[in-house]
């Protein structure tokens, strides 16, 4: 079994990961492991520099959780599954609804928790051009026609 | 449009008819010191004064009554000045202009019971506007590069250049200062007028700012420059010098003298200096130049010799020695050095032109451009500044007036009283109206801004309205409605066989009201009617002019009363207050409840609520319908917006004042005005507008206005005390959203999309996770991450 190990700089809720410094690793599995979390002991020089682990046999990219060095020099590396890099080409294809975006769909004339005011306010003035007569007109209204 | 009737008509209202006051400004004019404080003292005048105390001008706002004369009247009215077609010094018709949107109607004083000049708006003019409409003028065109130098880079000169003017042209408001400015002259309502001392600032601040530098070099020499005295005048050339240029070639400055062919050369009087660090003379021959430089400073161009014929510059040489004799052409008595003393030294010439050249220490200069200033191509006038050299603010404005009196077209004289009774003429020059860039900065715009003979499509705003039409236009194509509300059909008819209904003046009521109490009178109604004010109906006051057909005597009954007065016609009038814009300022949901909230003034109803969602973007048409007889009021507010033009809302009111004309009739006026005490009362307890909009709970609040009752009831009696003119109210909440929300934490959207088809950071609402090879635990992990936001 092949382990590829190196390292991903980009945000873990980022769907496609760039992955560098990839280095490999073949061995046999010893022991049982979940294909989720697995836990792997691994002979190795240095894992210090490393975060980001593939796979193939189980078709998925992990993230390195912990490193831990065991008494017999080995390095036991605890993984956790990456599912936005691991099944990143079926979720690219889903049909969706989408509430918030940075640019696809954003629209200025939805309300949402991104308007944020300041509690000042200033008023603007919009006079009308014309009006009622400034001084009135005397209107005498008399008995008899 | 006022007139100067209109201006005595505003006195009279004020101080009283038959006041000393009015009596005195319809007998002396308004050029007297008494004159001046009447005028001061008159609801609604504003004086413009700049910063060294000089009275600008005079703005007459809200000082007239409505009923004003057109245009047609005005003319007829005698005036002091005519409207020349001369450069300068053109008197225009005293023509007054009220500014459709501001309502301000100015008038400038004038000399003699007239008008003597300019009758228009006038307006405060920031210094940026006001800097990139003249530099326009003069030809160059300004872009926001040059307020990358600076802000504030026009606030930052224009008060430098000519301190002690600046003062006379200047006004300070609020901190900051401004110029200023006049529209609206001759019905033009979009064409900007600046004081004609602003050009010649504006040019000279351009000048030093570097704007006329070509960035080629210049040579100068130290303000000391006493030791140059005698030099290069000694190189004297024969009996006379031809010409003495001192040139720079970018790296060294040198004096250079030509000599006339063929004479010698000498060096008379000529005195070792530090400041001399070479000379040469060469012979202006081709292809060989024969020099010689002083030992000791040999710099490589100073070997090029310079052909004065062919503009070239050789290929530069070993400088050497000629002897004499045949082919000579320098004597060996040139020394390798100046001593200290005086030096005279024969060059025998050879039949050609000798040129000598001293190299001294000098400074060159290397004037930079300015950046965002630059020569507008689709200008029709430059201006030379080798022309324009004046050295002060009067100089130069009389060398622009002499060798570009084109730019002084179409000026106006504005003659303004001052306080101690003097006039001061300011003249106004006509300028190009800038636009403004994304930042709001003022900048120079397209074709028909520069040419002014093109009525430019902006008028006159301040600043911040420009600011607002700028960042008002709507990105997203809004949803349009349609449909127009029906007409509604004024009722027509009267009982004027019952009753007689006068519109009478004061004099002639005064009159009436004499005959009403004359002994005669009263002996002769008793007859028909035990209480003599039986027959008087009723006296009131509305605030819309009646429909009259003709005038008449006042009857009573059956009784003449001898007292002429217009007889109304018709019940009922309409009064149009004009259409206003009202336009988005931020371009988007801020613009719209709960951020925004727009209330409406009416006269003689209140303060109102309205949706801004209504009225956003649309024009708002105001209306009045009014029942004269009884004074009730109808407003009809009339919204346009896309295909929709349609009367949104109505309220009604009265703006008749009654006047009691018994005892009885007093008690019920009182009566009344109490009830409608109650009332406003009850309308504060309750409250007015609607609740805000709801849209989070976490945003709720912070969005929401404090809602208040802004007035209660207002017609009548208490309705002839407020504004006669409506206004919009609108409050707006300031935006604080952070620079990177968007990136961070998305834009609100709903829309149907593939993921694949999209960029940036989304958040998901719907989805469905078919088709995904995944246990069901990842699958939860991959729902909660759509849902919270991934970046694609």
């Amino acid at each position: 079994m092949d382990i590829v190990i190196g390292y991903t700089a980009d945000a873990p809720n980022k769907i496609d990961k760039e992955f560098t410094n990839q280095f490999t690793v073949s061995g046999t599995l010893r022991k049982s492991t979940s294909i989720v979390n697995p836990s792997i002991d691994i002979e190795i020089a240095d894992l210090s520099q490393a975060n980001y682990v593939y796979i193939p046999l189980f078709h998925r990219y992990y993230y390195i959780t912990n490193i831990t060095v065991t008494v017999n020099g080995l390095w036991q590396v605890d993984l956790s599954v990456d599912v936005l890099k691991s099944f990143a080409p079926f979720i690219k294809n889903l049909s969706v609804i989408l509430s918030d975006s940075t640019v696809t769909g954003a629209n200025d004339y939805l309300n949402g928790d991104i308007w944020i005011n300041k509690v000042k306010q200033f008023t603007d003035i919009i006079n009308f051009p014309n009006g009622l007569l400034e001084n009135g007109e005397y209107i005498l209204i008399t008995a008899g026609g | 449009m006022a007139s100067y009737s209109d201006l005595l008509s505003a006195v009279e209202n004020y101080y009283g008819s038959g006041s000393d006051e009015w009596y005195r400004l319809s007998e002396f004019g308004i050029d007297s010191p008494e004159s001046v404080q009447i005028l001061q003292s008159l609801p609604g005048v504003e004086v413009t004064t700049a910063n060294d105390g000089t009275v600008l001008g005079w703005d007459f706002a809200n000082a007239f009554p409505d009923s004003i004369s057109p245009a047609a009247e005005i003319n007829s009215n005698v005036q002091s000045g005519t409207y020349g077609s001369g450069a300068f010094n053109a008197n225009v018709n005293g023509t007054a202009v009220t500014n459709p949107q501001t309502g301000v109607t100015t008038l400038s004083s004038g000399a003699k019971g007239a008008l003597g000049t300019i009758a228009t708006v006038a307006d405060k003019i920031g210094l940026a506007y006001a800097g990139v409409s003249l530099g326009t003028k003069l030809g160059k065109a300004i872009d926001s590069a040059l307020y990358n130098i600076s802000p504030t880079w026009w606030d930052e000169h224009f008060p430098y250049i000519n301190p002690e003017t600046w003062d006379s042209m200047a006004t300070t408001e609020g901190g900051q200062q401004f110029v200023r400015g006049l529209f609206g002259l001759q019905n033009d309502s979009s064409t900007l007028y600046l004081d004609e001392r602003l050009l010649a600032q504006t040019y000279m601040m351009l000048l030093e700012s570097g704007a006329y530098s070509s960035g080629e070099s210049t040579a100068t020499v130290d303000p000391d420059s006493s030791w140059l005295n005698g030099y290069p005048n000694s190189l004297v050339c024969g009996s006379s010098l031809l010409g003495t240029v001192m040139r720079t070639n970018g790296q060294t400055v040198y004096y250079e003298c030509q000599s006339p062919s063929p004479y010698t050369v000498l060096l008379n009087n000529v005195v070792a200096h530090p400041r001399i660090i070479g000379y040469s003379f060469a012979r202006d021959t081709y292809p060989a130049y024969k020099y010689r430089t002083a030992s000791g400073y040999i710099p490589d161009t100073w070997r090029d010799a310079y052909n004065f014929n062919t503009g070239t510059t050789l290929v530069s040489g070993t400088p050497y020695y000629v002897s004499s004799g045949a082919g000579a052409n320098f004597s060996d008595s040139i020394p390798e050095t100046l001593s200290s003393t005086v030096n005279t030294i024969a060059v025998a010439t050879y039949n050609l032109r000798i040129i000598a050249t001293i190299l001294i220490d000098g400074t060159i200069v290397t004037p930079g451009t300015l950046d965002g200033v630059n020569d507008d191509a689709r200008a029709s006038t430059y201006i030379d500044p080798s022309l324009i050299t004046g050295t002060t603010l009067d100089e130069v404005l009389q060398q622009l007036k002499q060798y570009y009196p084109q730019l002084f077209d179409g000026a106006v004289d504005e003659i303004v009283v001052q306080p101690d009774g003097t006039t001061k003429t300011v003249t106004y020059i006509p300028v190009p109206q800038p636009v403004t860039d994304a930042n709001g900065q003022p900048i120079t715009g397209t074709t028909s801004q520069i040419d002014i003979a093109v009525t430019p499509e902006n008028t006159t705003e301040t600043q911040l309205q420009q600011l607002t039409d700028s960042i008002t236009e709507t990105v997203t194509p809004p949803d349009t409605g349609t449909g127009n509300t029906p007409v509604i059909p004024i009722p027509v008819g009267s009982a004027n066989a019952l009753f007689s209904i006068y519109n009478p003046s004061q004099a002639q009521l005064n009159n009436f009201g004499a005959w009403l109490w004359s002994s005669n009178f009263v002996d002769q109604l008793l007859k028909v009617f035990n209480d003599p004010m039986q027959s008087i109906i009723g006296l009131h006051k509305v605030f819309a002019t009646p429909p009259t057909s003709g005038s008449s005597t006042i009857h009573v009954g059956y009784l003449d009363s001898g007292v002429g007065s217009a007889v109304v016609g018709g019940q009922y009038t309409s009064v149009d207050c004009g259409t206003v814009a009202i336009d988005e300022y931020y371009g988007n949901v801020f613009d719209y409840s709960p951020f925004t909230q727009i209330s409406l003034y009416l006269p003689f109803i209140g303060i109102v609520p309205i949706d801004s969602g209504d009225v956003m973007r649309s024009k708002m048409n105001i209306k009045y319908h009014v029942d004269v007889i009884t004074g009730a009021c109808l407003a009809e507010v009339r919204v346009k917006r896309d295909g929709e033009n349609a009367i949104l809302y109505t309220y009604s009111g009265n703006c008749a004042v009654q006047y009691p004309t018994s005892s009885g009739s007093y008690m019920g006026i009182v009566g009344a005005l109490a009830a409608t005490v109650g009332t406003v009362a009850s309308a504060i307890a309750t409250g007015g507008a609607t609740a805000p909009m709801a849209i989070g709970a976490a945003t709720s609040l912070m969005g929401a206005h404090t809602q208040v009752s802004k007035s209660g009831a207002f017609s009548g009696n208490s309705g002839a005390m407020g504004i006669k003119k409506p206004y919009i109210i609108i409050s707006r909440i300031q935006p604080n959203i952070a620079s990177t929300a968007a990136e961070l934490a998305g834009k609100p959207a709903n829309k149907s999309t593939q993921i694949k088809e999209c960029n940036g950071f989304i958040k998901c609402r719907e989805f469905i996770l078919s088709g995904i090879p995944a246990t069901e635990s990842e699958l939860n992990e991959i729902a909660g991450l759509l849902t919270s936001g991934v970046y694609v």
